[in-house]
C-alpha cells in the first residue's frame, strides 16, 4: 500500500528524471541505514565508510531530484510539504556528512542515517495529504527553510545525547561493550549537543518570527488555531530553556540531555501527529460525501 | 620445506634472567646474524631479539640445523649449550612456518593479539635485508606472515580490548576525554601501578601531571620523572578542581578523598567529567563520590574485571585465528613446494629444447634449398610436438610438488639424468631423533 501510494502519487506529480532519483535515494537511505546499524554492532563485517558512501549517493540522487524538480516546476518544490520534508531528509544527510567529518563522528551516520529512512517512510505514508500542504509566500517558504534547518540541528543533538547517554551509563557502570567501544569521547559529545543547540534555537526563533510574520495578516486566532504553532512554541521554550541551564550552570549531566532529547521528541510528535491529523481531516469528508 | 627451521627462547620456557643474557643489543645485530650465517651455514636468517624472546629463522640445509644454532647462541652469549637446549625450541618445516605466522600475528606473546611484536619482527627482517642476509626463501615466508598479521587483526577480534589495568584506565580516560593535551592529572601517592598509568597518560598526550605526596621530596622525585609539579599534601583539595584524572595509590588506612570534597569540586569545575582511578588497598575515595555527576570512579576491581572480560574475548578467537594460520601455511607450502620444482621442470624444457634445436639444424644442413616458409612452419611444427609432449609431464611434476611428494620429483629428475636440479632430500624427523639419540 505504501509502495502503490508513493508510486502513483510520483508517478502523477513529477517528471521521469525526478521520479528515478527520487526511488534511487530512498533505496540508498534505506540501504545505507542497514549498512550503518550493521556497521555499528560488526564493525569487523562492514565498514562505516561503504555505509557513508550509498549515503553520499543517497544525497547526490536527492540533489538530482531537486534540480530536476527545480528546472521542471521552479520554486513549486518549497512549497509543497512532502517536498519540503525531502529537502529536510536532504539537510539531515548534509548536517550529518558536514558534523562527522568536522567532529570525526564515525558513527554518527548509524544514527543519522535510520533517522533519514524514517523521515521518508512518514513521508510515504503521507505523500497525498502532504503534496496537498502549500506555501503561500516568500516569508513562508523562507520561515519553513530555517525551521527545517533547526530541526535538522535539534536531530542531530539528539542523536549525540543518545549517545553520550549509552557512553556515560556504559563509564559509570564499569562497562566496555564492544558496541559502543567505537563511540566519540564525551565530553565530544556533549560540544556537539551544545553547538547544536546554540545554532539551532536562532535558526528556530528566527524561522517562527517569520512565519508569525508571513500569518499575520490571517489574524492570531488563526495563527493560533494552526496546530504547528503550540508545539513549536513549547519546543522553543523547553530548547531556551535547556541553554540557559546549561549557560548558568544549573542544568547539567544527564538532566540537561533528558530535556534536549523531549525537546526532539516534541518535534516528531509535531510532524507524525501533524501527518496524522491532517489525513484525518482530509479524509472524513470524503467519508461523509460516501454515507 | 623441511629447510625452513627456527629455534628461540621465550617468554614460556625461559626465565628472564635467561631472556636478560641472550638478549642482543641492537648494535650488535648485525655481527651476531653474520656469526649464525657462518655457524650454520646457510645464506638466509633472520635474527629477532626483543624482551620476550629470542629467535632466529632460517632457511638452512643442514640436517643438524638445531644443534649448529644452539653452539653459536651458546658460544655467542658464554653458556652452556646443554643449559640453553634445555630452554629452547625448535621448529623445522611445517612447524616452522606456522611459528612464524603466530609469532607476527601475536599468538605467541605475551598479551595475546599485542601487535607490536608485528613492528619488532618487520624490523628484525629489514635488518636482515639490508645485511645481505634474505632471499626468495625468507622474504616470501615473511610477506606471507606480515599478510597473516593484517588478516588476523582484520578478521578476528583478537587484538580487541586492552589487556592490563593501566592501559584499560588510559582507554576508559579516552572515552571521556577528545583533547587530553588540555587535561591535567593528578598523582596522589607513588605506586607502581599508578606510575604506570601515569607513563602511558603522557604517552596518550596529557598536557599536565601534578604529584602530591606526603613527603614533598618524593613527590618532587616522580614530578621531575613525568615534567609535572610537586604540590604537599594539605593543597589537595586546592588541587582537585583542575585536576581532569585523578590516580591516588596512598597506604592511608582512612578515606582521604570524600563525597563531599568532589561535590564541592565539582561545582567549581561546572560538572565537568573527572575520572577518577583509586588502586590504593584500602581504598583512598569514598565509594559514593561515584554518584556524582560526572564523576567516574574505577577500583582495581572494576579495571580487573575489564581486563579479565577483554582477555577472555580475546582467548575465544584463538580457534579462528589458528584456521587462519592453518590455511595460509597451507597456501604458503603449496606455492612454496611447486617453486621449489621449478629448477627441475625448466631444466628439462631446456633439455627437450636442446634436442629440438640439433634435429631442426640437422634437417636444415640436409636440405639447405628448403624454402623459407616451410623452414618457419617445421620450426613451429617442432616447438608445438615439444611443448604437447612435455605439458602433461610438467603439470604432473607441479601436481607431485604441491602434494610435497619430493621423493617422486628425485627420482624423476634422476631417472632424466638432470638430477642436479633438485635439492638434496632434508632428514626427516624420524632420521632426526634417530640422529640425536645416536641410534
Amino acid at each position: 500500500m505504501l509502495a502503490q501510494n508513493f508510486h502513483s502519487f510520483t508517478t502523477n506529480a513529477m517528471g521521469a528524471t525526478a521520479v528515478v532519483a527520487l526511488h534511487a535515494a530512498i533505496l540508498c537511505f534505506m540501504v545505507a541505514a542497514l549498512m550503518a546499524v550493521a556497521a555499528l554492532f560488526q564493525p569487523r563485517r562492514m565498514r562505516m565508510l561503504w555505509a557513508e558512501c550509498v549515503g553520499g549517493a543517497g544525497a547526490a540522487a536527492l540533489g538530482t531530484y531537486f534540480i530536476a524538480r527545480f528546472s521542471e516546476a521552479g520554486t513549486e518544490p518549497f512549497s509543497n510539504l512532502f517536498e519540503v520534508i525531502n529537502l529536510a531528509a536532504l539537510c539531515v544527510a548534509l548536517t550529518c556528512f558536514a558534523i562527522a567529518r568536522v567532529r570525526k563522528l564515525k558513527t554518527l551516520a548509524a544514527f543519522a542515517f535510520p533517522g533519514i529512512a524514517v523521515i521518508f517512510v512518514v513521508n510515504l505514508l503521507f505523500a497525498d495529504s502532504a503534496a496537498q500542504g502549500r506555501a503561500s509566500s516568500g516569508l513562508l517558504v523562507v520561515h519553513v527553510v530555517l525551521t527545517l534547518m533547526s530541526y535538522g540541528l535539534f536531530f542531530m543533538a539528539a542523536i549525540a545525547a543518545v549517545m553520550f547517554l549509552l557512553q556515560e551509563r556504559a563509564l559509570k557502570k564499569h562497562r566496555d561493550p564492544a558496541v559502543i567501544r567505537d563511540f566519540p569521547p564525551l565530553e565530544s559529545l556533549r560540544r556537539l549537543v551544545n553547538t547544536c543547540i546554540l545554532t539551532g534555537l536562532p535558526l528556530l526563533t528566527l524561522g517562527l518570527g517569520l512565519g508569525f510574520v508571513a500569518m499575520s495578516d490571517q489574524g492570531w486566532e488563526a495563527i493560533l488555531r494552526n496546530p504547528k504553532i503550540p508545539p513549536s512554541v513549547v519546543l522553543w521554550g523547553v530548547l531556551l530553556l535547556a541553554a540557559a541551564g546549561r549557560w548558568t550552570g544549573r542544568l547539567h549531566g544527564r538532566r540537561h540531555l533528558y530535556m534536549v532529547l523531549a525537546g526532539f521528541a516534541l518535534v516528531l510528535m509535531t510532524f507524525v501527529g501533524l501527518g496524522v491529523w491532517s489525513r484525518s481531516q482530509a479524509t472524513a469528508p470524503q467519508q461523509q460525501e460516501v454515507r | 620445506m623441511q629447510r625452513y627451521v627456527v629455534l628461540g627462547v621465550n617468554h614460556k620456557f625461559a626465565p628472564l634472567e635467561v631472556r636478560e643474557r641472550l638478549a642482543y643489543p641492537e648494535r650488535k645485530l648485525p655481527g651476531a646474524l653474520k656469526q649464525l650465517r657462518e655457524g650454520l651455514p646457510c645464506d638466509e636468517a633472520v635474527l629477532l631479539s626483543t624482551c620476550n624472546r629470542v629467535e632466529v629463522y632460517a632457511f638452512a640445509d643442514a640436517a643438524d640445523a638445531r644443534d649448529r644454532l644452539i653452539a653459536a647462541l651458546a658460544a655467542d652469549h658464554g653458556m652452556k649449550p646443554d643449559y640453553l637446549e634445555s630452554l629452547c625450541y625448535f621448529h623445522r618445516g611445517r612447524d616452522a612456518v606456522e611459528h612464524v605466522l603466530r609469532v607476527c600475528g601475536g599468538l605467541d606473546s605475551l598479551v595475546l593479539g599485542e601487535t607490536q611484536i608485528l613492528s619488532q619482527v618487520k624490523r628484525a627482517y629489514l635488518l636482515a635485508q639490508s645485511e645481505g642476509a634474505t632471499g626468495k626463501q625468507l622474504n616470501g615466508l615473511f610477506h606471507k606472515a606480515f599478510h597473516v598479521a593484517k588478516r588476523l587483526h582484520s578478521e578476528t577480534a583478537i587484538g580487541q580490548g586492552q589487556v592490563s589495568i593501566s592501559s584499560v584506565a588510559v582507554r576508559f580516560v579516552r572515552r571521556i576525554f577528545d583533547d587530553l593535551g588540555s587535561k591535567t592529572a593528578l598523582l596522589i601517592g607513588a605506586g607502581e601501578v599508578g606510575e604506570l598509568t601515569l607513563t602511558y597518560l603522557r604517552e596518550a598526550g596529557i598536557g599536565r601531571v601534578v604529584v602530591v605526596s606526603r613527603s614533598l621530596e618524593r613527590a618532587k622525585e616522580i614530578a621531575e620523572r613525568y615534567k609535572g609539579d610537586a604540590v604537599p599534601v594539605n593543597l589537595l583539595e586546592d588541587y582537585l578542581p583542575a585536576a581532569d584524572v585523578v590516580i591516588t595509590q596512598t597506604a592511608a588506612e582512612d578515606r582521604i578523598l570524600s563525597k563531599a570534597q568532589f561535590a564541592k569540586s565539582q561545582r567549581a569545575r561546572g560538572y565537568a567529567p573527572v575520572f577518577v582511578l583509586d588502586l590504593a588497598v584500602p581504598r583512598d575515595v569514598e565509594e559514593a563520590a561515584a554518584e556524582l555527576d560526572g564523576v567516574f570512579l574505577y577500583n582495581v576491581d572494576d579495571l580487573e574485571q575489564v581486563v579479565a572480560e577483554n582477555a577472555e574475548e580475546r582467548s575465544r578467537e584463538l580457534d579462528k585465528c589458528a584456521a587462519i594460520v592453518r590455511s595460509e601455511a597451507d597456501e604458503f607450502l603449496a606455492g612454496f613446494q611447486t617453486y621449489a620444482a621449478a629448477p627441475l621442470i625448466t631444466e628439462l624444457r631446456e633439455k627437450a629444447i636442446a634436442v629440438k634445436n640439433a634435429e631442426l639444424d640437422r634437417v636444415f644442413a640436409k636440405y639447405p634449398e628448403m624454402p623459407e616458409d616451410q623452414r618457419r612452419e617445421l620450426a613451429a611444427f617442432s616447438e608445438r610436438l615439444v611443448n604437447k609432449l612435455l605439458h602433461p609431464q610438467i603439470q604432473g611434476i607441479k601436481d607431485q610438488a604441491a602434494r610435497g611428494d619430493t621423493e617422486s620429483i628425485r627420482r624423476l629428475a634422476l631417472a632424466l639424468g638432470i638430477d642436479k636440479a633438485v635439492p638434496p632430500a632434508p632428514p626427516s624427523p624420524q632420521e632426526e631423533a634417530a640422529r640425536k639419540t645416536g641410534d
